[in-house]
C-alpha cells in the first residue's frame, strides 16, 4: 500500500531524513519509534502532504484498489481524498470555525471525490454523534473552535474523532498517545482497534511501550538520525523499553 | 476641488434665502481657511496624494435624481426611508402605520451642533457637508418607542464625473425607545473617477435607550472617493452597539466619534472592512469618556489584499472625573497578500485613575499551519484559505444579533 524508497527530505536546507525507507502492506499495522528530532514528525508530514519540506531525493508510492500512485505528485488535500490521513502529533487551532463544520465540510470532499452523495445537516449530524459516542467526547465540543481551549489530551481524541469520521486507509499517527491518561489511551486504542481490518493499514509513531500493550504491530522500526536502523516485532518495544535508543545505535 | 471654482459654485447653489444660508457661509469660509487635506496632517499621512489630488477635480454638487425604483431589497420587514444623491424621496420610500405613529421624517431648520470636544470643527470634510448638503434631515424616535421592524436609510446615488454629494442626517432616538438602524449607503452607476460622497450622521442616544445600527457602505469596484463623519451622544444609561461595514471602493474614510455624556452608558462598536486593489480605508474612531461608570469596546477588523492600505486610528479619551469607565479597543487585519499595507495606532488618552482600558493591534497572514490542517482534512486550498478568511470575518457578522439583519449582511460579505 505504502512505498517509502530511500527517502531524502530537507527543511530549509538541513537534511532531515537520509535515506529512508518503509514498505507498508494493506492490514498491517507499523509502530515507528525512536529518539526526539530524529525525524519521526517530518516523515509523516512528508507523507501527509506538507508543503515546507522538501524532498530532495527518493519515492513515495501509494497504491489502493489495485492504482498505484505517486504521492508526490498530489496535494495534500488530493491525498487526504486518496485516504492518507495524518493525526497530528500538534494539532492545529483554528479560531472561528466550528468543529462541527470543519467535519462536515471535510467528510463532504471527502465524499465528493469518492463520487458519494453529500450529507445534508440531518444526517450528518446522525452520522457525527455516533462518532463522538465512538470516542467518547462530549458532544458540545462539536461546537466549539477546531481545537481552540482544548487540552492535550482533547486535541488528540479530536484527531482520533476525525479519524472515525474520515476512515482512512493509510492512517499515520503522530504521537497520538502522548499526554493521554490510561483512560483516554484506552479509548483510543478502542478507536484504532475498531476501525482497523484487512484493508486498511496504520502507521503509529510513539514513544512508549504502552500504546503496543492495547495495539499489536506488525513491525516496530526504530528511526534514529533520519533513517530506519533497525526492524523487529513487537518484542522490539519491549526491548527498546527497557535498553533504550542507545542500545539500537550501538548494535 | 479648487476653492476658487468651488467659491463660485458656493454663490450659486447658496443664494436662495434658505433658513441654513448663514451657518452655510460661516462653513464654507472655515472650509476654505482648512483647505483640502494635506498628507503633512498626522491624520492623512498614510493616504495616497494621488487620491487625494483627484478631488481637485470636483466642483459641483450632485443634481436630484429620479428613476425606478430598483428591487426589494429587503425580505424581511423594514422601515424604509429612501435618500437619492441626499434628497429624501418619500414616495420611493415604505413605512408602516406603527413607524408612522412612533416616528417623524422631517426637514432640518437648523444644523445640529457639535460637543466643544468635537474635532470635527476642524475637519474640512465636516464644513464642506456643512456648506453643500442639500438637505439635512431629522428623524425623531418618540420616547417608548418599540420598534421591531428596523428603521433603513438607504442612500442610493448617482454621479457624473466631477460631482459631489453631502447627505446629512440627525436620528433622535427618545428615552427608553429600543430601535434598530441601517444606514446603507450604495453606489451602482457607471464607476466614474473623481466624485466625493461624504455623509454626515449624527445619533443621539436618550437616556437608557437602546439603539442596534448598522452602517454599510457597499461601493464595490467604484472609484467614487468616500469620507463620512458618524458622531454619536450617548445619555445615562443608553446602550448603542455601531456596527459600520466597508465592502470596498477606491477610497474610503469614516470617522467616528462617540460621547459618553452621562453615566454608565454602555457602547459597543465593531468595524469591518475589505480593501482590494489599490483601494484604501480609514477607520478613524474616538471615543470621549466624559461621565464614569461607562463602557465602550472597539473592535474593528480589516482584510486587505493587492496593494491595498488601510489605516486605524483610534483614541478613548477618559476625562478625569469619569471613573470605573470600562474600556477597550482592538483593531486585527488579515492581509492576503505582501504588498498590502496596515498602518495602526491604537491609543489612549486616560486622565482618571480608577479605570480599565485595553489596545492592541495584530496584522496577521493566512497561516500557512492552519491552510496544511484543512487540507490534510482533504479540503482544496482554496477552500481552506477561505474558510479562514470568513472565521476571521464572521466574529463581526456574527456579532448582529438580528438574524434577519445579519443574513442580508452576510450575503453580501460573501459575495466579495
Ligand atoms: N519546519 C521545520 N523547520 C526547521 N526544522 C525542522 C522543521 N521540522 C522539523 N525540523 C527539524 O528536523 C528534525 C526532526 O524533527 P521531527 O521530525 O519533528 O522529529 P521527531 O518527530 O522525531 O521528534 C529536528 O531537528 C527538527 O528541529
Ligand atoms: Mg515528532
Amino acid at each position: 500500500m505504502l512505498q517509502v524508497k530511500d527517502l531524502h527530505v530537507s527543511v530549509d536546507g538541513v537534511e532531515i531524513l537520509k535515506g529512508l525507507s518503509l514498505d507498508v502492506k494493506a492490514g498491517e499495522i507499523h509502530a515507528i519509534m525512536g529518539p526526539n528530532g530524529s525525524g519521526k514528525s517530518t516523515l509523516s508530514k512528508v507523507i501527509a502532504g506538507h508543503p515546507s519540506y522538501e524532498v530532495t531525493s527518493g519515492e513515495v508510492n501509494y497504491d489502493i484498489d489495485f492504482e498505484a500512485k505517486n504521492l508526490l505528485d498530489l496535494e495534500a488535500d488530493e491525498r487526504a481524498k486518496e485516504g492518507v490521513f495524518l493525526a497530528f502529533q500538534y494539532p492545529t487551532n483554528i479560531p472561528g470555525i466550528t468543529n462541527y463544520d470543519f467535519l462536515k465540510t471535510s467528510f463532504n470532499s471527502i465524499c465528493t471525490h469518492q463520487g458519494a452523495p453529500e450529507l445534508g445537516d440531518e444526517d450528518f449530524t446522525k452520522f457525527i454523534n455516533e462518532k463522538v459516542k465512538l470516542v467518547e467526547m462530549d458532544p458540545r465540543f462539536l461546537d466549539r473552535p477546531v481545537n481552540e481551549g482544548f487540552s492535550g489530551g482533547e486535541k488528540k481524541r479530536n484527531e482520533i474523532l476525525q479519524m472515525a469520521v474520515l476512515k482512512p486507509r493509510l492512517a499515520l499517527l503522530d504521537e497520538t498517545d502522548s499526554g493521554l491518561d490510561i483512560d483516554a489511551l484506552k479509548i483510543v486504542s478502542q478507536g484504532i482497534n475498531s476501525l482497523h481490518n484487512k484493508n486498511n493499514a496504520f502507521v503509529i509513531v510513539t514513544h512508549y511501550q504502552r500504546l503496543l500493550d492495547h495495539i499489536v504491530p506488525d513491525f516496530v522500526h526504530v528511526l534514529a538520525d533520519g533513517k530506519i536502523v533497525k526492524t523487529g516485532d513487537k518484542d522490539l518495544a519491549l526491548r527498546l523499553e527497557k535498553e533504550g535508543y542507545d542500545w539500537v545505535t550501538k548494535h | 476641488m479648487n476653492i476658487a471654482n468651488l467659491t463660485n459654485h458656493f454663490k450659486q447653489v447658496n443664494q436662495n434665502n434658505h433658513l441654513l444660508q448663514a451657518e452655510r457661509e460661516q462653513s464654507f469660509e472655515r472650509f476654505a481657511e482648512l483647505g483640502l487635506p494635506q498628507r503633512s496632517l498626522e491624520d492623512w499621512r498614510y493616504s495616497d496624494l494621488k487620491k487625494i489630488k483627484n478631488l481637485e477635480l470636483i466642483n459641483e454638487t450632485v443634481a436630484e435624481f429620479k428613476v425606478a425604483n430598483a428591487d426589494k431589497e429587503f425580505s424581511f420587514p423594514v422601515n424604509q426611508l429612501v435618500f437619492k444623491n441626499g434628497m429624501y424621496d418619500q414616495e420611493a420610500s415604505t413605512l408602516s402605520d406603527g413607524f408612522k405613529d412612533k416616528v417623524s421624517v422631517t426637514e432640518a431648520q437648523v444644523f445640529s451642533s457639535l460637543g466643544s470636544e468635537s474635532e470635527f470643527a476642524s475637519n474640512s470634510f465636516y464644513h464642506l457637508n456643512q456648506s453643500f448638503n442639500s438637505q439635512p434631515y431629522k428623524i425623531e424616535v418618540a420616547d417608548g418607542a418599540f420598534l421591531k421592524a428596523p428603521i433603513v436609510l438607504t442612500y442610493k446615488y448617482e454621479f457624473s464625473a466631477g460631482s459631489m454629494c453631502h447627505p446629512q442626517v440627525n436620528i433622535n432616538v427618545g428615552k427608553n425607545s429600543q430601535v434598530k438602524i441601517i444606514e446603507h449607503h450604495e453606489f451602482n452607476g457607471v464607476h466614474k473617477d473623481s466624485s466625493l460622497i461624504n455623509t454626515f450622521t449624527q445619533l443621539n442616544c436618550a437616556q437608557n435607550s437602546l439603539v442596534k445600527m448598522l452602517r454599510v457602505s457597499e461601493f464595490t469596484n467604484s472609484q467614487v472617493f468616500q469620507t463620512g463623519q458618524f458622531v454619536a451622544d450617548l445619555w445615562k444609561e443608553a446602550h448603542l452597539d455601531f456596527t459600520s461595514v466597508n465592502l470596498g471602493g477606491a477610497f474610503n474614510r469614516l470617522e467616528c466619534e462617540m460621547n459618553h455624556r452621562e453615566e454608565r452608558a454602555e457602547l459597543h462598536v465593531k468595524g469591518l472592512y475589505f480593501a482590494k486593489g489599490d483601494e484604501q480605508v480609514n477607520m478613524l474612531a474616538r471615543i470621549f469618556h466624559a461621565k464614569g461608570m461607562g463602557e465602550s469596546h472597539q473592535l474593528y477588523k480589516g482584510v486587505l489584499s493587492g496593494k491595498a492600505k488601510s489605516v486605524f486610528d483610534g483614541m478613548i479619551h477618559i476625562a478625569k472625573d469619569a471613573q470605573k469607565v470600562d474600556s477597550s479597543q482592538m483593531n486585527k487585519n488579515l492581509i492576503l497578500s505582501d504588498e498590502a499595507e496596515v498602518y495602526t495606532k491604537p491609543q489612549l488618552n486616560i486622565n482618571a485613575d480608577d479605570v480599565k482600558a485595553a489596545h492592541g493591534a495584530t496584522v496577521s497572514q493566512l497561516s500557512d499551519e492552519e491552510i496544511f490542517y484543512l487540507m490534510s482534512r482533504g479540503i482544496a486550498k482554496d477552500k481552506a484559505k477561505s474558510i479562514i478568511q470568513k472565521a476571521f470575518v464572521d466574529e463581526i457578522v456574527l456579532s448582529i444579533g438580528d438574524l434577519n439583519i445579519r443574513n442580508w449582511l452576510k450575503q453580501k460579505v460573501d459575495q466579495l
